[in-house]
This record gives C-alpha cells, sequence and structure tokens, in this order.
C-alpha cells in the first residue's frame, strides 16, 4: 500500500477539526518519547474530543502554534498543563488548557486495542510508570537493550577504516 | 451505478480523500486518496446514476486524453471504487 506521509502541522489542525465534529481519529504513532508502551510506526493512536482533563490522562496539544505534542499530563495548576513524555527523562512542555486539543482514548499496540479508560493493563502502567520516573532512565536503556536490541553506540565495535 | 450515501469527498492536506461519514472513527491509517482526475470524476457523478460510459464522456470532455486510454482509466477506477465499496 502507498504510504502519505504529510507534515504534522498541516495535518493534526484538520485531524483535530475532524475530532471537534465528533468523529475520532486514528493516526500513526511517530516518534520515541512515548516509550516504552508506544512506538513509533509500529502502534496507532486514536483520538477523541476532550470531555475532562486529569493528571495521567494523555493528551494531543497544540503546545505553541502549530507544533502539536501527544504526551501525558504530569501537572494542572491554574489552567497551565505540564505534560512530559513516558519516554523523555528530561524536558517537559507546559502550555495554557486551552491549548488541548485531543484526548487519547485507544492504542493499538501490536495489533491489540487498548482502551485507556477501562483496560487494566493500561491503568497499570499509568500508575507504575510516572513514579519510576528517578531510575526512567535506566529503565529506558534497559528497554531499548533488551526489547529492541538497540546497542550503545560507545559499545558498537569501530570497525578499521 | 451510484457512489453509497455517506461517503463524502474531503480535501485534507491537498490530498483528495473520502471520508465516510456516520462512521464514528475515521482511520488515517488507511485512507482511500483520489487524484486529481479521480476526484473530478467523484465530483460530477456524486448523488446521480452514472455508467462507465458516462464517466469516460467526462474525462473526454475533460481532459486531453484519447478514448481507449480513458476507457482503460475508468475501467480500472470503477473496479478499485466497486473493491473498496464506494459504489452499488
Amino acid at each position: 500500500m502507498d504510504k502519505l506521509t504529510v507534515e504534522n502541522a498541516i495535518f493534526l489542525p484538520q485531524v483535530v477539526q475532524l475530532i471537534q465534529e465528533g468523529h475520532t481519529a486514528t493516526v500513526m504513532a511517530r516518534g520515541n518519547s512515548m516509550r516504552p508502551f508506544i512506538e513509533d510506526g509500529r502502534d496507532k493512536l486514536v483520538f477523541g474530543r476532550v470531555d475532562s482533563l486529569v493528571v495521567g490522562d494523555v493528551i494531543l496539544a497544540e503546545v505553541t502554534e502549530g507544533h502539536f505534542v501527544c504526551h501525558r499530563i504530569e501537572s494542572i495548576k491554574e489552567g497551565m498543563v505540564t505534560m512530559r513524555g513516558d519516554g523523555n527523562v528530561e524536558g517537559t512542555e507546559v502550555f495554557p488548557e486551552a491549548n488541548v486539543r485531543a484526548k487519547l482514548l485507544q492504542v493499538v499496540r501490536k495489533g491489540k486495542t487498548y482502551t485507556l479508560a477501562t483496560s487494566k493493563a493500561w491503568k497499570c502502567y499509568s500508575s507504575v510508570w510516572p513514579q519510576l520516573l528517578p531510575i526512567r532512565r535506566y529503565l529506558l536503556a534497559l528497554y531499548r537493550l533488551l526489547w529492541l536490541h538497540q546497542w550503545p553506540e560507545r559499545w558498537t565495535k569501530k570497525t578499521m577504516a | 451505478m451510484k457512489i453509497k450515501k455517506g461517503f463524502e469527498l474531503r480535501n485534507v492536506c491537498g490530498e483528495n480523500i473520502i471520508i465516510a461519514h456516520g462512521v464514528e472513527n475515521i482511520d488515517f491509517t488507511k485512507v482511500i486518496t483520489l487524484n486529481e482526475s479521480a476526484a473530478f470524476l467523484w465530483k460530477e457523478v456524486a448523488e446521480k446514476d452514472f455508467t462507465e460510459e458516462d464517466m469516460i464522456q467526462l474525462l473526454l470532455d475533460e481532459y486531453e486524453v484519447e478514448e481507449p486510454q480513458a476507457q482503460e482509466d475508468v475501467k480500472q477506477l470503477v473496479a478499485s471504487w466497486l473493491k473498496a465499496g464506494l459504489v452499488e
């Protein structure tokens, strides 16, 4: 099947519009910032309208104009949302609540659909993973090593030129 | 034949995409896109009863194309629309 790649800044506003019209929208996950649950190019994300926002929700936000990010809410204070990718150790995004564009409802992970509101696996992961932030760096390194078989570059043997 | 109810041609990011109305979820990981001439035909025959001959005539009127080529293109397009369940 042909693959059509469209720039996020152009594509996502139209996806958001369809969501506001009452549809849900399935898009391919891009990037590594929601590891270990969501993997780039493998998993699909189903977004829907935002009815309520609580800490722990994964949302699509327009952090700044035309710059869309899908991460997990870490805190909501005085109308400002802070979010961080599950796969990010440092770096958060802070923006007004009004910039939240959609909420992640389902993840199709390795072909299996997880409905976030009811999935026990997701709830368990969502309650445990954020608390492991202090050791997240090491967990992610292990994940890359054991599950993705990505060896740190400094471990690979240099080939003679 | 006729385009089934509930399908709408929309321009999303410069691409002609068929969106199914009444379908709650729009799956962008498998969308049907139409090229310019297919989108032209879609707009012309929407909400009408039409035949392959009508489509061939539309192509001949709009584009500089030889009839055998237009016949072949329409045949392929109709086959793909039927396969995708867009027409009845």
